[in-house]
C-alpha cells in the first residue's frame, strides 16, 4: 500500500512537471514570436527596430536557461545563433533580414513540437 | 565531462530507487512485463548520459512513469486473477501423466530440442521418467519425475483468492460442481478459499483465508 501511495504521488509530480513544461515552453515561445513580429513590423523605423532587437536579445537570454530544462539544447543553440545574427543583419541593411526573422519565428514555434 | 558525470550519478541513484520501488526479483524470475520494463529502463537511462543536448527530464520522466505504471499493474494483477492471466500468462502443462502435449508445445513455440534442453537443465535425461512438466510464466520449466510423484500427477492449484479455476479442474478430470461439493463438505464458501489444490484421485487440500497469518 505504501508503495502504491509513493507511486501515486510520483505520478502526480510527473503529470504536474509535464503540464508545467508544456505550458512554460508554449508561453515563452509565443511571447518570443510576438517580439520577433514586433521587430519585423518595426523593420523600416531605425530607432524602434534597434530597441526591439535589444529587447528580443535580452528576453531570449533570460528565457534560454529556463527552456534548457525542457527542450534539447541543440535547438536552443540554433535559436541563440539566429537571434545574435539579427542585429548585425539589420545594421548592415541585409536583404535577408525579414526572411531571417520569419525563420526565427518558425523555429520558436517548433519548440513546442 | 562534468555534466556527463553528474547526469550519470543522478540516473544511477534514480535507477536504484526505481528498482527498489518495483521490488524486483532475480533477473531469471522476471515476468514478461517486468522484463520489458527492465530493458526499457536500461535503454532510457543511457540516453541523457550519452546525449548532452537532451534535457535530464527526458530521461527522468519516462523512468518514473514506467516504474509507477509497473507498480500499478502489479497491484492490479495481485487483486484480479483475470488481469494476472492477461499480463503474465499462466503456467502450461506440457507433460501430464507422463504424456507430452504436442499441440501445446507447438502453441508455445517450444521445439522438441527446447524441451529436452529444459529437462536436462533439471537433471532429467530420460523423458520417460517425467510425470509432469510445466512451463512457468517466467519461461522456466518445472519437472516432477515419476519417481518423486510415485507415478501420479502432483496436486494442481484449482482455486485461489476466492475463485475456482475451471481449466485446472478439467485438467484433473473434475469440474467446478465437484469442487463446490468438496468445499461444502469442508464448511467453506468459494469466496473464503485462499488456496485449493486437488489431484486426479480426488484428494484435495483447502487453505481458508481465515487460516492465513
Amino acid at each position: 500500500m505504501k508503495r502504491l501511495v509513493i507511486c501515486g504521488l510520483l505520478m502526480a509530480v510527473v503529470a504536474f512537471v509535464s503540464l508545467y513544461a508544456r505550458h512554460s515552453v508554449l508561453d515563452r515561445s509565443e511571447s518570443l514570436c510576438d517580439m520577433t513580429d514586433a521587430v519585423l513590423a518595426a523593420y523600416r523605423e531605425p530607432d524602434t527596430a534597434l530597441a526591439r532587437l535589444d529587447e528580443l536579445e535580452r528576453r531570449w537570454s533570460s528565457v534560454r536557461r529556463q527552456l534548457g530544462f525542457f527542450v534539447r539544447t541543440d535547438r536552443l543553440e540554433e535559436i541563440s545563433c539566429r537571434v545574435a545574427r539579427l542585429k548585425a543583419m539589420y545594421t548592415d541593411g541585409s536583404d535577408d533580414f525579414a526572411a531571417e526573422c520569419l525563420e526565427l519565428e518558425e523555429r520558436l514555434r517548433l519548440l513546442i513540437v | 565531462m562534468l555534466t556527463v558525470l553528474l547526469r550519470a550519478a543522478v540516473l544511477y541513484f534514480l535507477i536504484i530507487a526505481a528498482v527498489r520501488l518495483m521490488g524486483k526479483r532475480q533477473i531469471g524470475e522476471l515476468q514478461p512485463s517486468e522484463l520489458v520494463i527492465t530493458i526499457l529502463l536500461s535503454n532510457i537511462a543511457t540516453l541523457p548520459i550519452e546525449d548532452r543536448s537532451l534535457p535530464m527530464l527526458t530521461g527522468v520522466i519516462p523512468i518514473v512513469t514506467l516504474v509507477c505504471l509497473d507498480v500499478f499493474v502489479s497491484q492490479l494483477t495481485l487483486r484480479s486473477r483475470r488481469i494476472r492471466k492477461l499480463v503474465s500468462g499462466e503456467p502450461k502443462m506440457i507433460i501430464t501423466q507422463g504424456r507430452v502435449n504436442a499441440s501445446l508445445l507447438k502453441e508455445l513455440r517450444f521445439s522438441v530440442d527446447d524441451l529436452m534442453e529444459a529437462l536436462r537443465q533439471m537433471d532429467v535425461f530420460d523423458i520417460s521418467e517425467v510425470q509432469l512438466a510445466v512451463v512457468e510464466t517466467t519461461g522456466q520449466v518445472s519437472v516432477c519425475t515419476k519417481q518423486d510423484s510415485k507415478g501420479k500427477d502432483p496436486p494442481l492449484l484449482v482455486g485461489a483468492d476466492g475463485e475456482l479455476m475451471p481449466d485446472a479442474l478439467s485438467a484433473i478430470g473434475r469440474d467446478v460442481k465437484w469442487a463446490r461439493k468438496m468445499l461444502h463438505a469442508e464448511g467453506c464458501r468459494e469466496e473464503d478459499i485462499f488456496i485449493m489444490t486437488a489431484e486426479r484421485s480426488g484428494a484435495y487440500t483447502v487453505i481458508k483465508k481465515e487460516d492465513c497469518l
